[in-house]
């Protein structure tokens, strides 16, 4: 009996002994919907014409936003929000594809139903959009800068939405930090060491520029996954604070069902786990500002999250959308995101259902208990009890067993209490591919909103000037 | 004295995506592909597939290939139809077909 090899055998009998292949698709090639025209893509073994491609996307893409507009309890006969909106534009596939839905279901008077003529409940829901482009090309000094680019194409194809570019050295810049909230934060500038402590400092007098304090802090980071996971941080709650400053009642951003697959993956990976409803939507409390008004929870809304790579890029390549951002950002191969997003990838051609299997199973998770506040640097919900159940499983160190450290035996100068877990994570977990060229514990400045959130806790200042280093003493 | 016609499938490629960059940056190639391949049978997308990468790539093979077809994530359309419905590599390549390719690599 031969134990040859598929081809070996193939070659002795002359036919074929490999299993042959299943069709991708479940029954005819014809068109699910209409069941009259040829098919022309395959949609998770579901077959669609071109025709019918079309309504099923916007269809998704209403079904993944409408519900979410109106404040909770209100009618959704009606959509009214309470702000304007902001769109969360990174020049990719998948915000691309979301501006083009935003415009042609809501401000475009081409889109008339034959039967229902024109319905005002799409005209203008929003008065005032806004399309913000975060440029992260200064954490990486060989990247281009596309924000031109960008502007060229937002100004030519959206004239109607305002373009507002950021920098990501903005989350460092507190002439930025005035002009979208109000009122000067303090001469001094926080630091935090990143040693396992995260102890506070008071940095130099003499401040760094916001670019360089970007890059220090980038450069002092333990791993890539802390650098791709901080970028990500950065420029949500970037976003976040412009949606704010624009009085925006809804931000949006493009992330497609592929992407978010892969962001949950990967930031669960990472000790992310608590805050896996927040990766698909959140209703974000902008903390209080000295301008008058009571401030109003903020949505961020991802409403192609049903909506895979696939779908948007074919609907791109058939609306002949033009895809600006090119995101080759240098150095990401090895992070815990890219080998996610080569895992899911590879998972959607084999098994296309078993990535929305993702998200709908981490959609219907829910945290045992309450948070106990907001995360100073992701400003995502704090988990209550973290640094006591920290010191329940972690070893600090092998050749001696210290006693169990709680919350209270850290010196009162420390970040920790105030971050999740994953930010934890992110500044201080070393693995054998560390990429910092900082020296181990370097002080790093913090982002402008983790400083205000520092000052604005009266009993901790008090403390915090009392048993503060500031460098000179050092 | 016999004479041998050797028959060639003119092609348009089209690159989308960004897939263009590893391409000389030119997202449109209009090219000759051999009718049969060394072996007597025709021409599938397998073939030129592989044909594209010993032709026309010009960087990073491991951004358009994996294990001799194309990487997961990079969509292909036979005149405008997923090469899925068209039986994928083993779809044998008529005269004058538009043949796209379309790469995920981008984020949202």
């Amino acid at each position: 009996m031969s134990c040859g090899t598929a081809a070996e055998i193939e070659g002795a009998r002359g036919e074929s002994m490999l299993m042959t292949k299943k069709p991708k698709h479940d029954r005819s090639n014809a068109c699910v919907k209409c069941k009259e025209n040829g098919g022309n893509i395959v949609i998770r073994h579901v077959v669609y014409c071109k025709s019918c491609f079309d309504p099923f996307v916007k269809h998704k893409f209403k079904k993944g936003l409408e519900p979410f507009i109106n404040v909770s309890g209100q009618k959704k006969a009606v959509l009214k929000p309470w702000g304007n909106l902001t769109i969360g534009f990174s020049g990719g596939l998948g915000s691309t594809v979301l501006l083009d839905l935003v415009k042609r279901c809501y401000y475009s008077s081409e889109e008339v139903d034959e039967k229902k003529g024109n319905n005002p409940r799409n005209d203008g829901i929003w008065k005032k959009v806004t399309v913000c482009f975060v440029d992260v090309s200064e954490v990486y000094p060989e990247a281009l800068d596309e924000t031109s680019q960008v502007a060229q194409y937002i100004q030519g194809s959206y004239p109607t939405f305002k373009f507002v570019p950021v920098r990501l050295s903005d989350a460092f810049d507190k002439r930025w930090w005035k002009a979208v909230r109000g009122g000067p934060l303090t001469t001094s500038d926080f630091g935090v060491q990143l040693d396992p402590d995260l102890a506070l400092r008071i940095l130099d007098a003499s401040s760094p520029t916001p670019l360089e304090s970007l890059q220090t802090y980038f450069r002092s980071l333990p791993t890539q996954t802390a650098a791709h996971s901080s970028i990500q941080t950065l420029v949500r709650v970037l976003l976040l604070h412009v949606a704010r400053s624009t009085d925006s009642s809804h931000l949006l951003l493009g992330t497609s069902l592929t992407s978010l697959a892969i962001s949950l993956i990967s930031g669960i990976s990472q000790g992310g786990g608590y805050n896996v409803r927040e990766e698909a939507q959140e209703d974000w409390m902008p903390p209080p500002t000295l301008k008058e008004g009571k401030e109003r929870a903020i949505r961020l809304v991802r409403p192609l999250r049903d909506v895979g790579v696939k779908e948007c890029e074919i609907y791109a390549w058939w609306r002949e959308l033009k895809v600006v951002g090119k995101h080759k950002w240098p150095g990401g191969g090895q992070s815990i995101a890219s080998l996610t997003k080569e895992f899911i990838l590879g998972l959607e051609k084999d098994y296309p259902s078993t990535v929305s299997t993702i998200t709908r199973t981490c959609a219907k998770l829910v945290s045992k208990d309450q948070p106990s506040g907001t995360c100073s640097i992701c400003q995502r919900p704090l988990q209550g009890g973290l640094d006591t159940w920290k010191s329940q499983i972690s070893i600090r160190s092998l050749t001696e067993v210290t006693p169990a450290r709680s919350v209270q035996d850290l010196p009162l100068s420390s970040l920790t209490p105030l971050l999740c877990y994953s930010c934890q994570g992110t500044l201080t977990s070393r693995s054998s591919k560390s990429v910092s060229t900082a020296e181990n514990g370097a002080t790093v400045s913090l982002p402008v909103w983790t400083q205000a959130k520092l000052l604005d806790q009266e009993a901790m200042k008090g403390e915090i000037e009392e048993f503060l280093l500031s460098d000179e003493d050092e | 004295m016999t004479t041998t016609t050797i028959t060639t499938k003119s092609v348009r490629i089209e690159f989308g995506g960004g897939l263009e960059l590893l391409f000389a940056n030119q997202k449109s190639h209009k090219v000759d592909l051999p009718g049969t391949m060394v072996d007597g049978k025709p021409t599938n997308v397998h073939d030129l597939i592989l044909w594209l990468r010993d032709n026309l790539l010009k960087e990073r093979e491991e951004l358009f290939l994996d294990k001799n077809t194309v990487r997961p994530g990079i969509l292909v359309l036979i005149n405008d139809t997923d090469w899925e419905l068209e039986g994928e590599g083993d779809y044998v390549v008529q005269n004058n077909d538009e043949i796209v390719f379309i790469s995920t690599l981008h984020g949202g």
